[in-house]
């Protein structure tokens, strides 16, 4: 496993390149002037305007300024944001350890309830709790998560008044305090991808159900629950898993909707603000930062489903 | 959240977790507010924008400032001259202003401050208005003595103090020399405003916690100026972007003030436990109209377009009723603001057809660029387009994101009409420079009007400025170089217990006047 995970970090190498080469693209292909942003958009002023230019480096020419990119990047630094004037690096770990609390909370919670959920739905096909389970997955689905979001606020926040509607408090300031501020960014993450994996786990094991091995199973005389999770559920969860992956990569490269309703100050939030302010140092970095949360999760990923699918080897 | 449940969820997560309570504390006298968007830095005049602007107003101050009716008068100058051939100010500093750091503020500093904004090696843009790159140029800059503060122009400028007065420069404000480093690299603002720089964590929230020594003025508060009594001891800003969500935390008592959007502020008016303050501002929402433009060359299309279109329909409709039309550029509120600037093209549909006609109107595209932004851009937009095509013009809309909008304004580029704002301009000839010149980007580009501009920037005779106003105004109803529609009204949500708020035309939060009722 171990030369398996060198190889594969060794593999993103080139890609990574390749992707920082398409951002820089990209970004520079964005319509509008950074320095117009930075100004404010006070563009009254043309000789403010060149030396705002002058200041972010942008009266250079393109591959002077993509050469210039390139060797920062290398020696490890992502630049300053020109909007705070914080160090980029820092500034994306930073907002990468509030996306990520929120992000791995939402999605172990989203596993524990869709899991069973999805069993039970496959297990009592076409009954009552099936149709139940299937409606209220459909109607979750249907819901925007920005209005899931202010309906939790206006709920909990303003007519219980039980949980704060805005601000943040990470777990290490204030443990307590920090669980208060997630309560509700997690619930409804977790909602919603409760709704996506109880639908795959559902129809992976409805699947799974009428195959050969489970009829024996049954017939040998297993108990039900020893059925489902000793034989149903590993052959079921493995395209759950692969889901699971690809939302998570997804969540973590930032959860903007859901940063954005709850305030939190997460890494799809900063990514956001960059490209509305023209943060060209921010915009590239956090880029780059999510193509690699991307590399990694799909190695993690590759790695977990050793546990669960007894075919797949790395090698 | 309410306190005690806010401190009951604590006790409840804290219990469930298996942790010791960790209570919240609240401290006394604080005002909860929110920010749309974080702070771009402690750096008055360097490091802006409209947010951050208003939190530096809480703790910087400068020579002079703006009052309610946007005149100039002094904040940390006891008094000014200026001498006959108007090239030289000679301000007399007030006696016992303490700085942050406990020391007396005297010439040396201002001087000090005026050169870090103003001087060549300076990072401000502000600079830019006083080295000659846009015609002023200062000569000299220097402390006289401890008290007095002396500036020498090269030319007359009417506006010099104005421009000073500037919020995006902070109004050149006066700071202490220990804020920057040895190295000459920003540190932290020391200032001489009713509030000191608190606590910053990006993304999150600002704090100013109050100047117990800040010594005010004996005047009454007047705009950004006049005495400042600072009662609350934090001012605390949330980083809110999304209204919906900043009404919702007001409503849960998260927030104390909010600014809200028409719609919200009518919801809540009526609802007990919250106040509304409405206040029209001197943010211009127009629409602008493309020079470049051939299909707009003939000016008779151009007032088509304007009899086209009712803007008090739509300052109606974007305001929930609150607010009326206001075409001219200049805001009612300017004391150059008579008659002659309430005027405007009528709302007259047959009329915008037959100047169509005359001018031979063949269906070309019309095209409105807006944004999503906050302000009601899309709105605008959306009314002005169905009004246009009412009246028979092939109004079609494109919606593109802000900094998008703000090239093709530069650039001059791929739009025939854009629904657009201006900042607060607080003097009358500034409100017409604004869109007023030879570059692309102006909407109006008539040498004559541009004459008067100038004119308007450098005549001390008062009866003379509105004489121009007055013809700029009636040269800008003939002409139409973009479609005024009002100045934007500003809506306030606040719990009941804030006392003492009160918006005004320029819209930044003066923070010295909020009293708590507990």
């Amino acid at each position: 496993m171990y030369l398996f995970v060198v190889r594969r970090l060794l593999m993103s190498i080139p890609t990574l390149i390749i992707v920082a080469v398409m951002i820089f693209c990209l970004v520079r292909a964005l319509p509008g002037d950074a320095a117009i942003m930075m100004l404010g958009g006070n563009i009254d002023d043309e000789a403010t305007l060149e030396m705002m230019r002058q200041q972010l480096g942008l009266d250079q020419p393109l591959p002077v300024q993509f050469v210039a990119w390139l060797r920062e990047l290398f020696s490890g630094n992502l630049g300053i944001s020109v909007l705070t004037g914080q160090p980029v690096g820092a500034l994306l770990l930073d907002r990468f350890s509030v996306t990520a609390t929120v992000v791995l909370l939402a999605m172990a919670s989203a596993l524990i309830v869709s899991v069973p959920l999805g069993l039970l739905a496959a297990h009592r096909h076409n009954s009552r709790t099936d149709y139940a389970i299937v409606v209220l997955t459909i109607l979750k689905l249907s819901m925007p998560s920005f209005w899931v979001g202010l309906m939790l606020l206006v709920l909990f926040g303003a007519i219980l008044g039980w949980l704060p509607t805005v601000g943040f408090v990470s777990l290490s300031q204030d443990f307590g305090l920090g669980v208060t501020y997630l309560i509700l960014p997690v619930t409804s993450l977790a909602l919603s991808e409760i709704a996506v994996m109880t639908r795959m786990m559902r129809a992976g094991s409805l699947e799974v159900m009428n195959r050969d091995y489970i009829t024996h199973a049954r017939a040998k005389g297993l108990p039900e629950r020893q059925v489902l999770w000793r034989h149903v559920f590993p052959n079921a969860f493995a395209p759950t898993l692969t889901m699971v992956g690809i939302a998570m990569a997804g969540l973590l490269a930032g959860a903007a909707v859901t940063e954005t309703v709850f305030t939190l100050p997460g890494l799809g939030k900063l990514l956001v603000d960059s490209i509305y302010g023209r943060d060209y140092p921010v915009l590239q970095g956090a880029l780059l930062f999510i193509a690699l949360i991307y590399v990694v999760t799909n190695l993690l990923i590759d790695i977990a489903y050793t546990f669960f699918d007894p075919k797949v080897r790395l090698t | 959240m309410k306190k005690n449940t806010r401190i009951f969820a604590t006790l409840f997560a804290a219990t469930v977790i298996g942790c010791a309570p960790a209570g919240a504390v609240m401290a006394q006298s604080v005002v909860h507010m929110a920010l749309n968007a974080d702070i771009r830095g402690t750096n008055p005049g360097v490091t802006r924008d409209g947010n951050t602007d208003i939190i530096h107003a809480q703790f910087v101050e400068g020579l002079v400032t703006y009052g309610k009716n946007f005149e100039v008068i002094p904040m940390l100058a006891d008094s000014y001259d200026v001498s006959e051939d108007g090239l030289t100010y000679t301000f007399k500093l007030r006696h016992g202003v303490k700085f942050h750091n406990g020391e007396e503020m005297t010439a040396k500093e201002v001087e000090w401050s005026w050169n870090r904004l103003a001087g060549e090696a300076s990072e401000s843009h502000c600079k830019n208005y006083f080295n000659g790159e846009n015609g002023l140029k200062v000569v000299s800059a220097k402390a006289i003595d401890d008290y007095t503060f002396e500036i020498k122009l090269d030319r007359p400028y009417a506006v010099f103090l104005a421009t000073i007065a500037r919020f995006d420069c902070g109004s050149m404000g006066v700071l202490h020399p220990d804020s920057v480093n040895a190295d000459g690299s920003w540190n932290a603002p020391i200032g001489t405003g009713p509030y000191v720089m608190g606590e910053h964590l990006p993304g999150r929230y600002v704090e100013l916690n109050r100047f117990a020594d800040y010594v005010s003025r004996d005047e009454p508060m007047n705009g950004l100026g006049g005495g400042k009594h600072a009662e609350v001891d934090t001012l605390h800003f949330d980083i809110v972007s999304e209204g919906a969500v900043a009404k919702t935390a007001l409503m849960a008592g998260d927030l104390d003030l909010v600014a809200l959007d028409a719609m919200a502020a009518s919801e809540l008016k009526d609802q007990p436990g919250f106040k509304v303050d409405i206040t029209q501002s001197a943010v211009w929402d127009t629409y602008l109209l493309n020079p470049n433009d051939p299909v707009l060359a003939d000016v008779r299309i151009r007032q088509a377009m304007a009899h086209a279109i009712d803007p008090n329909q739509i300052m109606a409709a974007i305001t929930e009723g609150f607010g009326k039309a206001s075409p001219s550029p200049v805001p009612p509120m300017s004391k150059n603001f008579t008659e002659v600037e309430a005027e405007y093209p009528a709302y007259d549909v047959e009329l915008a057809k037959t100047l169509m006609k005359e001018a031979g109107y063949n269906g070309e595209e019309i095209k409105i660029l807006a944004t999503r932004r906050n302000g009601a851009y899309y709105e605008r937009a959306l009314m002005a387009q169905a009004m246009l095509m009412d009246a028979g013009f092939n109004a079609t809309l494109e919606v593109v994101e802000w900094g998008t909008q703000l090239e093709a304004y530069r650039t001059g580029e791929g739009y025939t009409m854009q629904s657009f704002s201006f900042s607060p301009r607080l003097h009358a000839g500034l409100s017409f420079e604004m869109f007023t010149g030879d570059d692309v980007r102006k909407a109006w580009q008539d040498p004559e009007a541009i004459a008067l501009v100038q004119e308007s920037l450098t005549t001390r005779d008062p009866e003379r400025l509105q004489a121009i106003i007055d013809e700029l105004s009636r040269r800008f109803n003939e002409q139409v170089p973009a479609i005024g529609l009002g100045h934007r009204m500003l809506f306030t949500g606040m719990s009941d217990r804030i006392e003492g708020f009160e918006d005004w035309g320029a819209g930044v939060l003066r923070g010295w006047m909020l009293r708590t009722s507990n």
